[in-house]
């Protein structure tokens, strides 16, 4: 027996969640105390790589969610609007009786919203394990776009915090080690981040793996958390402001970046002429500093954090050519490696959202300065159309 | 032998009008993207020429046609054949009519490796049939030898020469059915892992060869396909009796490879669940072991292996 939806459309769910936030900021008003995560709505952006046409849309992926969900020991319903789900599941707090809520909004069937109340380790546990599927990914976003997001239209920074730790390739060696974490709330996260910016050894440690922005649009405005894994949590008493900020600005700057520029105008292929469209992608860094062939086998192991699997098909001492297959949706590229750039070559067809975790994921483990263009794009990674 | 094969040469040119980072990217400033791979051109009644490569730059109304030459000696029908290309003919051929003005110019240039014996070849060839073609070496550099182009700045760009470093030319072409087993294998390797993760059921020799060929497989003829699945067969029943054994199944060792045997990855991900790192690793290291046996093989000429190596 299926437990009773509270909301079947989206925006039944998007007032029940505004209600939601409203009752959570009344509640501390009055007592003055702030519950952690208490009220706070989250959404979670996940990339899925279903091969789905637009007239089975519906069909394929009820059926998928009915495949894979019941592994998780979660339940799942059909709401009201097309492809609009419930997912539901006991809290993994064998204390508490009530079981967790998740709205799942497939309406973009390549990238879908999971939106909850749930507090964090019970909604960041499902992301995890979703995403540890095949087909199914987190959005990755790396330090240009999480600033972007910040800096786009009628949103400014609040704060970010960082994480830095190149374990992956320092391997145990506690001389090469290196970790950086700062998490920095309030309104001179801007004059901050000019020192970070005006330091080198900064510049390459302090990986941006959140931001948090303020969003005003009319007289709406909301606090939202935006960690570089796809997740935005909402503070405040807007969910409307939240979610114009996830499925209008941040879900369609993500979809231009990964299926417009990467996979339609990146990824390398003949057309129908014959012609040999795309152009490589390339990442600067601020140069090797340990043998390549040791940087080839930390990021090439097939396991975490890169989930890359790769086989040298040329190595010298300056330059590889790396064969690879991405472990989480197999499909192949091919990373050109020299002291301070690493050049992709993204086949046509393969997901375009291996190059946004290869790349998020670098910076946090390598060089957070790292950056990344292609073909006329300057930067591959924005957030205002155009840029 | 030449120094280079042809393959390395277009993919030379073909990178230069990329934005790449290890090529110099002179022609893609210019504006020239390549247009077309072995598209065949009728130049006069049953007299036709199947370029290579061709580039075009819409900037400077300009049209390129390239033929390699890794060998000493040119064709000399096929270059008077060239002779009689118009612009004409590649506005019909190339469907360039709605993209470009009238007047386009075009060049015919032949691409050979900066190796003395190639060079003088070709240049005494050209001379002897007073074929009016630039020539254009390329080695550590990529420059013009003899001749004009036709094109001002094409003439200006292969005169002044493009810096290259050889190694790091991309291959937008893999390889090609004259290539050696241990430069294919590679490639195969990389298909069968990403098939495996896929979930592939049994495939076949042509499937692997399609995937593992790149990009320019819808266009390779069938001649040149047979010689390429040919040579990824022997490539797959090396390794499956070696290297791959456990990972790879396939037809019994007497049996004759073909472009229809079914091949079955063992270790296919069909439930979804990630690879054991162990595994992964393993299939790294035999996949380099299986490249450096048949480099040794076919360039050390280890005797005796040979033979196992290169039965059918």
């Amino acid at each position: 027996m299926y437990p009773q939806p509270t909301a079947r459309t989206v925006p039944e769910m998007i007032g029940y969640f505004q209600d939601r936030m409203q009752a959570g900021l009344a509640r501390y008003d009055s007592e003055k105390k702030a519950i952690f995560d208490e009220g706070a709505a989250k959404t979670y952006l996940l990339e899925t790589d279903l091969a789905i046409e637009e007239n089975n849309k519906h069909d394929r992926i009820t059926a998928f969610l009915r495949e894979i969900l019941p592994t998780l020991s979660c339940e799942v319903q059909e709401l009201g609007d097309e492809a609009f789900y419930l997912i539901t599941r006991p809290n993994s707090d064998a204390s508490k009786d009530r079981s967790e809520q998740f709205y799942l909004q497939a309406d973009d069937s390549r990238f879908w919203l999971l939106h909850t109340l749930a507090k964090s380790d019970q909604a960041d546990r499902l992301q995890q394990e979703l995403t540890r599927l095949p087909k199914i990914d987190s959005a990755w976003f790396p330090k240009q776009f999480l600033l972007d997001i910040a800096r786009a239209k009628d949103n400014s920074l609040q704060g970010f915090s960082s994480r830095f730790d190149n374990e992956p390739f320092a391997k145990g060696d506690e001389e090469r080690h290196a970790e950086f974490s700062l998490k920095l709330w309030g309104n001179l996260a801007r004059e901050v981040l000019q020192v970070i910016n005006s330091s080198d050894v900064l510049q390459r440690h302090a990986a941006i793996s959140g931001v948090r922005v303020r969003r005003r649009v009319a007289d709406d405005t909301v606090l939202d958390d935006v960690n570089c894994f796809g997740k935005a949590t909402a503070f405040g008493a807007s969910f409307t402001g939240h979610y114009d900020l996830v499925a209008y600005q941040i879900r369609r700057a993500y979809r231009r970046t990964i299926v417009d520029r990467i996979e339609d105008q990146l990824a390398i292929g003949l057309s129908g002429d014959n012609v040999l469209e795309g152009s490589p992608i390339v990442i600067r860094h601020q140069g090797l500093d340990l043998d390549l062939r040791a940087f080839v086998d930390a990021i090439f192991s097939g396991a975490g954090p890169f989930r890359l699997w790769g086989m040298a098909e040329t190595l010298s001492e300056s330059f590889a050519r790396v064969l690879a297959v991405d472990m989480h949706v197999g499909h192949k590229l091919t990373f050109d490696i020299g002291n301070s750039i690493i050049r992709i070559e993204l086949p046509r067809g393969s997901c375009g959202n291996t190059i946004a975790r290869f790349f998020t994921l670098f910076q946090q483990h390598y060089d957070a300065n790292a950056s990344i263009s292609g073909g006329d794009f300057e930067t591959v990674f924005s957030v205002e159309e155009g840029a | 032998m030449a120094t280079l094969s042809n393959l390395t040469m277009l993919n030379a040119i073909i990178a230069s009008c990329k934005k790449e980072p290890f090529v110099a990217d002179d022609l893609y400033r210019l504006g020239y993207t390549q247009v077309a791979i072995e598209k065949t051109v009728v130049v006069a009644p049953g007299e036709t020429v199947v370029p290579d490569l061709a580039i075009a730059s819409s900037n400077l109304n300009s049209v390129c046609c390239f033929e390699a030459k890794s060998g000493r000696n040119l064709e000399a029908a096929q270059g008077h054949r060239y002779e009689r290309i118009e612009p004409e003919h590649i506005e019909r051929f190339y469907q360039f009519s709605l993209k470009y003005r009238a007047g386009i110019t075009v060049d015919v240039s032949y691409l050979c490796p900066e190796d003395a014996e190639c060079i003088d070849g070709l240049t005494y060839d050209l001379e002897r049939e007073s074929l009016p073609f630039p020539l254009v070496s390329i080695g550590a550099a990529i420059g013009l030898v003899q001749g004009r182009f036709k094109h001002h700045d094409l003439q200006a760009l292969f005169s002044a020469g493009m810096a290259v470093e050889i190694e790091k030319v991309p291959k937008y072409y893999r390889f090609d059915q004259d290539s050696f087993l241990y430069q294919i294998a590679p490639f195969v390797v990389q298909t069968l892992v990403a098939f495996s993760q896929q979930g592939v059921g049994p495939t076949t020799t042509q499937a692997i060869a399609a995937d593992a060929y790149g990009p320019y497989w819808s266009v390779t003829g069938p001649r040149q396909r047979n010689g390429i699945v040919t040579k990824i067969g022997k490539v797959l029943k090396a390794a499956m009796l070696k290297e791959l054994k456990g990972f790879l199944q396939g037809p019994e060792p007497d049996k004759k490879v073909t472009p229809n045997t079914t091949w079955t990855l063992n270790f296919a991900n069909t439930s979804g669940s990630a690879y054991p790192a162990q595994r992964l690793a393993s299939l790294k290291a035999a996949g380099e072991e299986l490249t450096e046996r048949m480099k040794l093989v076919e360039l050390g000429g280890i005797p005796g292996i040979s033979g196992f190596l290169f039965e059918d």
